[in-house]
């Protein structure tokens, strides 16, 4: 049985400008899993993805990531918790200013001093995994929408992280491209054994995916538990969220 | 998960045979590369074999970096064997090991260097203690990142430099010539009324150099280059670059802030003295038409109005207002939490706000010297 949880959230509240984004949100994510986060567009999932990457520092004792409190780190334990996770932000957000090459060296040339020759290498490899190769020397500005998301991958997986999250990867692609950029975010998973934490309001994403799911409304989870039970769930809003997604 | 990294990787090279132990992953490869370097630089056999029976694990990095030794031995004209590897192993070394393919190298770099940006903490709610925890932060930044080079950017410093700078010539000379045209013109009828018609040169070196250059410079820049750094900051957060940069391990503020802070301090004084001179130049015109002072005196007279003090004075003023146009800018690029609209109206912003503070300053910084 799964035991070894990667993530582990336990009564995280969010509170905004003043307002309450996310409220007693517990769940856990396990080793090897593909983990789905969904809700609705302005449910609070980017924020609960910002707490676990630790980008809203010294806040509470509530998430764990890989056995560490992300938002109470010392520099140290940032670097090296950096060097293990992998984040595919939600619009690529590749910096424009540096070539595609550039952009997945990027994390290489700032925790490591490999030689550059190995370190082009290693990113020509990467790229060639996402069916990237012929972009190395190519501005960001340059590529179509789906080959951005799929630089972007590259980038998020050029540490060999054993944890990957995704932030929304199919938002703004067509049915084709997305179904093969979840296809492709499922076999680098399973190629470089990664934990996946997969933020998503597709719900056709989530039937090829997801071995998890995490259901949010309205900062609050509503469901957690595998694909086939919330198949089975009679909660009214998982209901109606896979009844429309099937529609579109 | 657990104890993984405990496992360092080791290597031993005997009667041609490379042993690998432990794990070989990408961070592992940062510890080890050296010593595997030097150990197969030692080498002097043609035929060679890494064994990989001892090793317990690799990632695509690793196996990258075994390909990659193996091509440069190759290269060497060493026979290289890659043998001896765990069932998982071997499956790895065949999905990732094709050699790779040589893609040419140099199409266009006409990257322009924009939409670079930063996210310092969120904490930065409260205006003022935001605005000088940054000034702080940028402030040792930009001090520490000078004695370490290998951190910053190559290059993205003098991209800065020029942007901020060099291209901002043009127009800082043209209105700076101007502005000591005007002057002198204003000032040349009631000079010629008191027959004090050589004055004009005291005046107009005076006010440029202490006064008008550094501060037309500074207001030019900050429009210039105050709103630029703003709108860039503010569509990286937006796009979460910066938090993309954060994930990475990379400071925003050193990446992007840092090299603009070196460039703008490294131009804003030569543009401030080439400011001073094209104003000089516009009272020179007005002297020598309007006020018959031929061009020989108004330059001898020049030598003795000018003191090096002022000069001095102005390139220090031009310091205090690149460091508040930079800081300023940036400031109010991170004041965007989310929300493409609000872009627009952080940058207005940063020019009014650095142009206010450009000019206290330098009022502040008058009463001090004076
Ligand atoms: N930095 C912030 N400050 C204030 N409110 C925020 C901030 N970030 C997000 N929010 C608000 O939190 C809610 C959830 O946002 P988000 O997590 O981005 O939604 P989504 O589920 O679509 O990713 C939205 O109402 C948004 O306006
Ligand atoms: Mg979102």
């Amino acid at each position: 049985m799964k035991t070894d949880s990667v993530i582990k959230v336990e009564k995280l509240t969010a509170i905004l400008d003043d307002k309450i984004i996310l409220s007693d949100v517990s769940f856990k994510a396990y080793s090897g899993d593909v983990t789905a986060i969904l809700g609705s567009s302005g449910s609070g999932k980017t924020v609960l993805l910002k707490h676990l990457l630790g980008l809203y520092p010294g806040e509470g004792n509530a998430v764990s990531v890989m056995g560490l409190n992300p938002s109470q780190l010392d520099e140290g334990q940032q670097k090296h918790f950096y060097t293990r996770l992998g984040v595919f932000y939600q619009n690529g957000a590749l910096l424009n200013s540096l070539t595609v090459g550039e952009n997945v060296a990027l994390p290489l040339h700032q925790h490591t001093d490999l030689p550059p020759d190995l370190i082009e290498r290693l990113v020509k490899l990467k790229l060639r995994l996402v069916n990237l190769q012929g972009s190395y020397n190519m501005f960001p500005s340059s590529l179509s929408g789906g080959m951005l998301k799929r630089a972007a991958l590259a980038r998020a997986i050029i540490m060999d992280p054993p944890l990957l999250f995704c932030d929304e990867p199919g938002s703004g692609l067509d049915p084709v491209s997305l179904a093969s950029l979840d296809n492709l975010i499922l076999n680098l998973q399973k190629l470089l054994g990664m934990t996946v934490i997969m933020i998503t309001h597709e719900v056709s994403s989530i039937f090829r995916v997801a071995d998890r799911i995490i259901f949010i409304d309205q900062g609050k989870v509503i469901f957690e538990g595998t694909l086939p039970e919330a198949l089975k769930s009679q909660n009214k809003a998982l209901m109606e969220f896979f009844r429309k997604g099937r529609g579109d | 998960m657990t104890g993984k990294e405990k496992n360092n990787t080791s290597c031993i090279l005997e009667n041609s045979v490379l042993k690998l132990y432990g794990e070989l992953t990408i961070m592992e490869l940062n510890k080890s590369l050296y010593d595997i370097d030097k150990a197969l630089g030692e080498c002097m056999d043609t035929n060679l074999v890494f064994d990989l029976e001892n090793l317990t694990f690799i990632d695509s990095a690793g196996v990258t970096a075994l390909y990659y030794f193996k091509d440069k031995l190759t290269a060497k004209g060493v026979n290289v064997e890659i043998r001896g590897g765990a069932q998982d192993i071997n499956r790895k070394l065949e999905l990732f090991g094709t050699e790779p393919e040589n893609i040419q190298k140099g199409s266009d770099k006409t990257g322009l260097f924009e939409k670079l940006g930063s996210g310092v903490s969120y904490v930065f709610n409260e205006f003022i203690a935001g605005f000088f925890q940054l000034a702080a932060d940028i402030t040792y930044w930009s001090v520490s990142d000078l004695f370490r080079r290998h951190t910053s950017r190559k290059g993205e410093f003098i991209n800065q430099a020029v942007l901020i700078g060099v291209n901002a010539v043009l127009i800082v000379g043209a209105m700076t010539f101007i502005i000591g045209l005007v002057l002198a013109l204003q000032s040349a009828a009631q000079l010629r009324s008191f027959g004090a018609n050589i004055y004009i040169v005291d005046l107009t070196v005076i006010a440029m150099m202490s006064e008008m250059g550094p501060l037309i410079t500074a207001i030019m820049v900050a429009g210039r280059s105050g709103s630029s750094i703003a709108a860039e900051i503010a569509t990286m957060k937006v796009t979460s670059e910066t938090d993309a940069l954060r994930t990475m391990g990379l400071n925003p503020v050193r990446f992007v802030i840092v090299p603009k802070m070196h460039g703008a301090l490294i131009t804003l004084p030569f543009l401030t003295i080439i400011a001073d001179m094209c104003g000089i130049g516009g009272g020179l015109v007005i002297a020598v038409t309007s006020l018959d002072i031929s061009p020989l005196v108004f330059i001898h007279r020049m030598q003795e109005a000018f003191l090096m003090r002022d000069i001095l004075f102005g390139v220090i003023k031009s310091l205090v207002f690149a460091y508040i146009i930079v800081v300023t800018g940036s400031y109010f690029g991170f004041r965007v939490k989310q929300g493409a609209d609000l872009v627009g109206k952080v940058t207005t912003q940063a020019v009014v706000v650095a142009i206010s503070l450009v000019i206290i300053a330098d009022s502040i910084m008058g009463l001090i010297f004076y």
